[in-house]
């Protein structure tokens, strides 16, 4: 007995010893970063790396943010990630709930179409995507960086994927009951899926947060980027101020930070019942 | 009735003042660019001259990213008919949008294309037509930390046994700590090493690729072997250089102000050499960076004439050589290069006497219209010798192969 408790501790001590270097591995960068954003440019530049500066230089994140209209790269990542994020739920929901409980004809081929174009790399759309933005007359403008974002095929199958674990009786006795449709989608399917939805909103809002290109292509005016384009003023042609980008990398992640604390529970409830890692 | 006549006339007459001393509307043209930092101030003052001397025009930058960032906006831009007034280019994208421009043809002054460094006027023109000025022009240079390399090494097999010779395991755990050499990824490297072994990169007719010559063998096989002994990697030298790691690296001259910063904490003195040179004698180097241009499609004949004051007043001899002395990138004017100012400027940064002397020995790519995706496949040679995936010859060979199939009829 004792020694088949034995076998279990080791064991368990060897997981928790493999998920602690993992964890480890994984924060490095980040810990790289913060460090990074109070370092001297020298510093910053040094092999083997300085994880602990000699003096915090708390002048960065100032610098930094003198380098650009930062306040206004923050207000608009929010405007446009809270936008993105939410209005994409919505009609995630909507067509979610359509592929979920619904019958039409056509419905599979419909979705293994829509799950199909997310092997279409972006990259390949952009041009013509960027066409269609100039034809509406959307260059510089909110409605161009968020209403082409609005839909994702990938929230459409992550919320299909939860809404098909909710048992069809319940349909059936809301049906019963004199429910419609849309009824049941809001007073049974949104209040049931929290978790799935809030994972949703996340991954759409960090999406939208870190969005670079979409925002560099579809804007000419400052007033109207994003942090992560303002992170590109760091970097030159010869060279990285990085310990200037790790100063205001340091501040972009913060919002991140703040959603994943406070949904962090549903997060991994979500990702866990829809079985997608 | 007169009372009357005599207010209507005064408001009349007010109103006709009125208009009049309303100024015009100034034309607004936008430039897109690639600079940051120093660069970018650099610019925006040169900008703020321009708007006092030429209060009719409003120059709007705008900085659009690196250029894979800038020549993907602008492609998509063109598709769309709406280009800026005026960008930066490669001059290796300018094919692509040969259409689009403007030529400058007639409109820039004798006295300034003469001027002008003939090997970056010819980089600028295509087809015959000028479509581009250079502006914002750098090359390859030697850096040298010259405590280590007091003389630097003027040859190929000079440059071979320094990058041997300066290799140290300081702390003897077995693990070299200093290099003699860096070398990054990049193909602007072995371009150039193929030029100083003498090589062409197409025949008369362009419907071969002539990189697997003897000349590219050989540069390939010199790269190859330099690689063996050098810090190989992907980040910028400044760092390793400044910290005394590196001794010698090739780099680009808009590098400059991140190696003094990285190098003054720790004290290393370097200075700048022009490349070594190869089999041949010679030590030539590729152009980089970016030339401006002004677009013909989407933009107003009005516009493009404020662009073409707005060129003007950057290629001045003042506005050049204040460009040139804040930024790294080259001078490409006689006139400036013989100012007083610019002997003090180089007297005093003593590194600049090696820059401008690459600078007349820089040649840019041939001006064929798939350039772009022909760099792109050296780029990927050349990264197969550095990352050994193929040997030199197997990478020159697949790389001609490769060219002549997709981009020579």
């Amino acid at each position: 007995m004792i020694v088949i408790k034995l076998k279990i501790g080791a064991l368990r001590g060897f997981s928790y010893a493999v998920l602690i270097s993992g964890s480890i591995l994984m924060l490095l960068p980040f810990l790289w970063m913060i460090s990074t954003s109070f370092k001297t440019f020298a510093e910053a530049l040094a092999m083997p790396p300085v994880w602990i500066p000699d003096q915090l230089i708390w002048s960065n994140f100032a610098d930094g943010w003198a380098m650009a209209p930062f306040a206004r790269f923050f207000i608009n990542s929010v405007v446009i990630a809270i936008a993105t994020a939410g209005g994409g739920v919505i009609l995630s929901v909507l067509a979610a709930y359509a592929f979920a409980k619904m019958n039409f004809f056509g419905k599979n081929i419909i979705f293994m179409i829509l799950i199909g174009t997310m092997m279409i790399p972006g990259i390949v759309l952009l041009v013509p995507n960027f066409l269609t933005i100039v034809r509406f007359g959307w260059i510089d403008t909110f409605q161009g960086l968020i209403i082409p974002w609005l839909a994702s095929v990938f929230v459409i199958f992550l919320l299909r994927q939860f809404f098909m674990s909710i048992p069809n009786e319940l349909w059936d006795s809301a049906q019963i009951d004199g429910c419609g449709r849309f009824q049941f989608l809001w007073r049974f399917i949104v209040p049931l899926s929290i978790p799935a939805l809030s994972t949703a909103f996340l991954l759409r809002f960090i999406g939208s947060w870190n969005a670079f290109l979409w925002v560099l292509i579809m804007t000419n005016r400052e007033e109207m980027r994003t942090v992560p384009v303002g992170l590109a003023l760091f970097a030159q042609e010869a060279g990285i101020e990085y310990q200037l980008m790790m100063a205001m990398a340091t501040l972009a992640i913060i919002p991140i930070m703040l959603l994943f604390l406070a949904c962090q529970r549903q997060f991994i409830e979500g990702v866990a019942r829809t079985g997608i890692k | 009735m007169k009372r009357l006549l005599i207010i209507t006339a005064l408001v009349f007459g007010m109103g006709v003042a009125g208009f009049a001393a309303v100024p015009a509307e100034p034309v607004e043209i936008h430039l897109w660019h690639i600079f940051v930092g120093g660069h970018a101030e650099a610019l925006a003052s040169i900008t703020a001259r321009f708007h006092e001397a030429n209060p009719d025009i409003r120059v709007v930058l705008t900085h659009q990213g690196h250029w894979p960032d800038l020549n993907m906006k602008l492609v998509a831009a063109t598709a769309a008919g709406t280009p800026p007034t005026m960008s930066l280019f490669k001059t290796t994208w300018v094919p692509a949008f040969y259409g689009a421009l403007m030529s400058l043809d007639g409109l820039i002054p004798a006295e300034i294309t003469d001027d002008i460094f003939p090997v970056f006027l010819a980089d600028s023109t295509f087809e015959g037509r000028l479509l581009t000025m250079p502006f914002a022009r750098s090359t390859n240079v030697l850096f040298y930390n010259t405590d280590l390399v007091p003389e630097p090494p003027a040859t190929w097999e000079e440059l071979l046994a320094m990058a041997k010779e300066l290799r140290l395991d300081r702390d003897g755990d077995g693990v070299i700590d200093r290099f003699g050499k860096g070398i990054r990824p990049g193909p602007e490297q072995f371009a150039f090493l193929f030029l100083q072994a003498g090589g062409q990169w197409l025949n008369e007719e362009e419907t071969e690729f002539l990189i697997d010559s003897p000349a590219g063998i050989k540069a390939m096989e010199f790269l190859h072997e330099l690689r063996q002994v050098a810090l190989f990697q992907t980040g910028f030298f400044s760092g390793p250089f400044g910290r005394g790691d590196v001794a010698m690296f090739w780099g680009s001259t808009a590098g400059i102000p991140f190696v003094a910063r990285a190098a003054a904490p720790h004290g290393t003195r370097w200075n700048i050499a022009e490349l070594p040179a190869g089999p041949l004698g010679i030590s030539h180097s590729i152009l980089m960076s970016g030339s401006a241009g002004i677009f013909e499609l989407g933009t107003t004949e009005e516009e493009r004439a404020a662009a073409v004051r707005f060129l003007l007043h950057l290629l001045s001899p003042e506005e050049h050589l204040y460009w040139v002395t804040r930024t790294g990138y080259l001078p490409y004017r006689f006139s400036v290069i013989k100012l007083p100012e610019w002997q003090a400027f180089v007297e005093a940064n003593p590194i600049w006497a090696g820059v401008t002397t690459q600078a007349l020995l820089s040649y840019g790519y041939p001006h064929h219209v798939e350039w772009a995706a022909i760099r792109g496949v050296m780029d990927e040679m050349t990264d197969a010798v550095l990352f050994e995936t193929m040997t030199p010859e197997e990478a020159l060979r697949w790389a001609a192969d490769e060219v002549e199939m997709w981009y020579l009829e």
